[in-house]
């Protein structure tokens, strides 16, 4: 387990973050979202040790992680630009990270590289943005380390090549246990792979929760009604979050358990009645209302 | 899919070194270029040389060949220009990943201590120079021995102390540029801070040196290294490459070893405490910032003060201050602000921080008023007896001889000594309370001859001669001065300094005379005035040393400003490889010959070197004519003894007028000449030239102040 407790960094005058704390469990995927600048990669650079808090701790299985390398050990940074020896190729990368991950997996790694048709021996500075950062998914992956960071690294990937490195996260979840933990500042990305996710603005935590326990409770319905008189009805018994509604279509989102929601409309007449599924956007959007924040001004 | 065990990994050294390819492929380039291309164009060359030129004894092959080799290897020589150039080529490199995100992120995450990768670096450093160097020394001893060089025991001593000169000067500049990166965030930064480190302490003392220099007139420019205020010698500590140009091979060593280990450890502790979150930055570290901001406007504020002085008036105290002022706060205002600027990679920056710039500016104006006033003491400095072990007083000029240096590079090579340089090395005078009176005198005369008001009233009409005194304390200082003595001073004090057989023995470098006509060999060759180089046995040039020994015996201040001087014998050592070859100078010597030194003169006349032209006027029947030109007595120079116009010309045709100035005239030898104390203000304002007839040239006599024939007075000059 990550556990960051009342953590600090400031850079001169600018607070980065202020007395965050969060925990990330193992075998989770831990989704950070956040807007520019709200703090998620200097969190994450705190967490693999490239930072040092100014108050405040990151233990990582009970090890503090600033310049410790048996806690590091356990850690990889996927940067969201990643960095290679100048003029290196593929598998001189490879000899690199296997000297200094001594659990690295050459023999995965030769297979990731096939199956991704990435060549060993091509120089990395013929690749893509996107190659390079496949490239480093899969010497993170190999690295065999528990813990996988990775600071935006879906973003720059083609959908085909995104779909591939969340069927690869699963797999080693699956078979390894591995813990990866994400950052994004686009909620769509993370929303079919998170199992936890965590909001980060201005530098400390908005919300940090289960992905199923925000989907628990609310429900996302559309309905046509008869007539006004019909619409009253139904509304006088909805616990209603957000209403929209365009012509005669009303579109709510509410907070109710799905038996509740059903008997709200039994007595009602509806031309249309549908439940929709709900985005983790819209999930957001419920959740940090309560808090107060505009979360379409945030994400 | 099951892991494996990875095979064996490779050592960091492995990646360090294929990071640095490019690096080390320009260095073995350079390398290349010098030790192979160069060192073999140059052995070439000699080989070539000896092929069409015969050898003399200084041109030998040995000896060129020993030459070039040491002038490759040895300390102070091309190897040190590679190993100071190598050292800056790894050492501005070595840390540069510490300036961007990406690399921190990547080298800082891995699971490795912090530590752990600085170490690699600096051994991977020093593991490139260490193979490259002994690499590079190994060619071209390979290729001297192959041309046919000899390795005497004096270019193996030589190659050894160059290697590790060299070595230690390389650890010490790459810990001084591996410092400036680590205290810095961004490589343009980095290269000014080494460059800052490297100069700074030249500044500083240049600065001093500068304001010792114009403001203090006993300041002495042969104190080599010396600080002014201090007196006394200290190292340079943050220019390596001072160390090992100035000091012996020992003491460079010492003081570079000393560098390298201080540097080193500082920076360890700067990359310890560097934080991911400098990338980027100018200077990273607060204090480095204010250390660099302080010494850069405070240098900036007193050279703006000197530059305007300079180009207004540096002569009234009463002037200097507010052109002080205003200097000193232009110099540190635009200072701080540029600093401000670099540190902050922000022109808006300027006026941050400025209010420090008074500060350093009011530091400024009293460092520069402390010279102004003196208030060091520095131009009343007469130490107190029981301070002194002994001292050396000698006149500024150059030294009457000139000798071979054998010991360093393994060719004979031909130097000069100035007078001072000769007397601090070997001069060593009791200091007297005669010293002492003749000290005071001298310090105070040259404070009045740099002074508003000149020279006092005693002394207003003297000759001044420039002098040189040296302390030599107990607590091992060696303190100099430069000092005027007037000639009108007390001449028993002078004559008790002078006419002392520790002075005139060692300022006549009589004792190393034997020194050198004995240790070499060859044939002694003595001159005099225009008569030709005399070949001489030993015996005979015993006999030459005996009699001017004989005639220093009576030597003393009284004697060199009441005597004129007949002329100078030079003695030279030469050389023949073979007969009939061009012969070469091994060794020289000048003796100044007084009309009083009537031994030597007996010795001249012995040998037909004294009746030459210079000594004795032509007879009237060779005589075209004689031209007299007379200087204007009103623009004479006391101080520095020579007229500044000429008031005309006369000619002379008929006898008597011109017997009557044959009988008066002296050699013109003397005329101008100050050393050996000798006064030029003895001869009076005349120019006696007899032009002979089939003759282009004239021959050129003097007259003295109290002997000057009435006839001139009957003249007229135009």
């Amino acid at each position: 387990m990550i556990e960051v407790k009342g953590v600090c960094k400031s850079f001169d005058d600018i607070t980065a973050l202020n007395n965050l704390t969060l925990n990330m469990k193992e075998e989770e995927v831990f989704g950070l979202v956040g807007t520019n600048g709200a703090g998620k990669s200097t969190l994450l650079r705190i967490m693999t040790g490239v930072l040092e808090a100014d108050k405040g701790e990151v233990i990582v299985d009970g090890k503090q992680v600033f310049d410790n390398p048996k806690a590091k050990e356990n850690i990889f940074l996927i940067p969201d630009d990643p960095y290679y020896f100048p003029n290196s190729t593929v598998s001189e990368m490879m000899g690199y990270y296997s000297s200094v991950y001594r659990k690295f997996d050459k023999n995965k790694f030769s297979y990731l590289l096939e199956n991704f048709d990435l060549q060993g021996n091509r120089r990395i500075s013929t690749f893509s943005k996107g190659m390079r950062k496949q490239l480093a998914i899969l010497l993170g992956i190999c690295s065999n380390t528990k813990y996988l960071l990775c600071d935006e690294t879906f973003d720059g990937l083609d959908p085909v090549m995104r779909q591939a490195a969340k069927m690869l996260f699963a797999k080693e979840m699956d078979e390894r246990g591995l813990t990866p933990i994400l950052t994004s500042h686009n909620l769509r990305e993370l929303e079919d792979i998170c199992d936890h996710v965590g909001l980060v603005h201005k530098g400390g935590v908005l919300l940090s929760r289960e992905l199923s326990d925000m989907k628990l409770n609310i429900r996302k319905v559309q309905v046509v009604y008869q007539n006004e008189e019909e619409q009253r009805k139904a509304e006088s018994h909805m616990d209603i979050l957000l209403h929209e509604n365009r012509g005669k279509v009303h579109t709510y989102t509410v907070r109710m358990p799905e038996a509740e929601l059903e008997m709200c409309f039994e007595h009602v007449n509806t031309i249309l009645l549908e439940t929709l599924p709900l985005t983790l956007e819209e999930i957001f959007i419920c959740e940090t209302e309560v808090v107060g924040y505009d979360i379409k001004n945030i994400i | 899919m099951t892991s494996r065990t990875s095979s064996k990994p490779k050592s960091s050294q492995t990646y360090i070194t294929r990071n640095r390819i490019w690096l080390i492929s320009l260095m073995t380039l350079i390398g290349f270029l010098v030790y192979v291309v160069g060192f073999l164009l140059k052995v070439r060359g000699i080989k070539h040389s000896m092929e069409i030129s015969s050898p003399t004894y200084l041109v030998t092959l040995q000896n060129d060949l020993s030459h070039n080799i040491v002038t490759f290897l040895g300390g102070n020589r091309i190897s040190t220009v590679i190993a100071v150039v190598f050292a800056i080529l790894l050492g501005l490199t070595s840390f540069n990943y510490l300036y961007k995100s990406k690399t921190i992120d990547f080298y800082f995450s891995i699971p490795e201590k912090k530590m752990s990768y600085f170490r690699d670096v600096c051994f991977n450093s020093i593991m490139i120079y260490t193979i490259m160097s002994v690499a590079f020394y190994f060619i071209s001893i390979l290729f001297s021995a192959i041309f046919g060089l000899e390795f005497t025991r004096n270019v193996v001593v030589n190659i050894v102390q160059g290697f590790v000169s060299n070595y230690l000067l390389f650890l010490a500049y790459y810990g001084i540029c591996i410092l400036a990166q680590v205290v810095c965030g961004n490589t343009f930064i980095s290269i000014l801070m080494a460059g800052f480190f490297a100069v700074i302490e030249l500044a500083i003392r240049a600065t001093v040196g500068y304001m010792s220099f114009t403001f203090f007139s006993t300041y002495s420019s042969f104190a080599n290294g010396s600080i002014p205020l201090m007196d006394n010698y200290v190292p340079v500590i943050t220019s390596p490459i001072y160390n090992t140009l100035d000091e012996s091979f020992g003491t460079s060593c010492i003081h570079n070893l000393l560098i390298a280990l201080v540097t080193f450890v500082l920076t360890y502790f700067a990359y310890k405490n560097y934080k991911g979150e400098f990338a980027g930055k100018a200077v990273v570290y607060k204090g480095v910032r204010y250390f660099v901001k302080v010494c850069t406007s405070f240098l900036a504020g007193i050279w703006a003060a000197m530059l305007i002085l300079m180009v207004v008036s540096y002569d009234y105290w009463n002037e200097r201050i507010p052109y002080t002022i205003l200097g000193a706060l232009l110099g540190t205002v635009i200072i701080s602000s540029i600093c401000e600027i670099v540190f902050a990679l922000d022109i808006h920056a300027m006026f941050k921080r400025i209010w420090q710039a008074p500060i350093v500016a009011v530091a400024c104006i009293l460092f520069c008023i402390s010279f102004y006033s003196d208030w060091y003491g520095y131009d009343s400095y007469v130490p107190d007896k029981e301070d002194v072990v002994d001292c050396a007083i000698a006149q500024h000029g150059e030294a009457d001889y000139q000798y071979i240096i054998r010991e360093y590079s393994g060719q004979p090579t031909l130097d000069s000594s100035t007078a001072v340089g000769y007397a601090a090395e070997y001069m060593h005078l009791p200091y007297t309370d005669d010293v002492m009176t003749f000290a005071k005198i001298g310090m105070e005369t040259a404070c009045q001859g740099a002074s508003e008001t000149g020279y006092s009233e005693e002394y207003k009409d003297s000759y001044i001669y420039n002098a040189e005194i040296i302390y030599r304390l107990k607590n091992h200082h060696v303190v100099h001065r430069s000092i005027s003595i007037p000639a009108k001073m007390d001449a028993n004090v002078l004559n008790a300094i002078i006419g002392s057989d520790e002075y005139k023995y060692t300022s006549f470098t009589l004792d190393n005379f034997d020194n050198w006509r004995k240790l070499t060999g060859g044939f002694n060759s003595l001159s005099f005035a225009s008569c030709m180089d005399i070949k001489m046995t030993d015996e005979q040039i015993d006999e030459f040393e005996e009699a001017y020994r004989k005639d220093l015996k009576h030597f003393n201040y009284t004697v060199a400003t009441e005597n004129t001087i007949y002329g100078n014998v030079t003695y030279e050592k030469r050389m023949q490889v073979e007969p009939g070859d061009e012969y070469e100078i091994l060794f020289s010597q000048g003796f100044p010959v007084y009309e009083s030194f009537e031994n030597t003169i007996a010795f001249l006349q012995k040998y037909e070197m004294y009746d030459t032209w210079e000594i004795i006027p032509p007879e009237y029947d060779f005589i075209n004519y004689v031209e007299i030109q007379k200087e204007d007595e009103t623009t004479y120079d006391a101080a520095n003894g020579y007229y500044q116009q000429t008031e005309g010309t006369a000619y002379v045709y008929d006898q008597e007028t011109v017997d009557a100035i044959s009988e008066a005239v002296v050699p013109a030898y003397g005329n101008g000449y100050n050393y050996h104390w000798h006064n030029p203000s003895l001869y009076a304002g005349y120019y006696i030239y007899y032009h002979i007839y089939d003759e282009e040239s004239n021959r050129a006599f003097a007259l003295r102040k109290d002997n000057i024939p009435q006839v001139l007075d009957n003249l007229e000059y135009q």
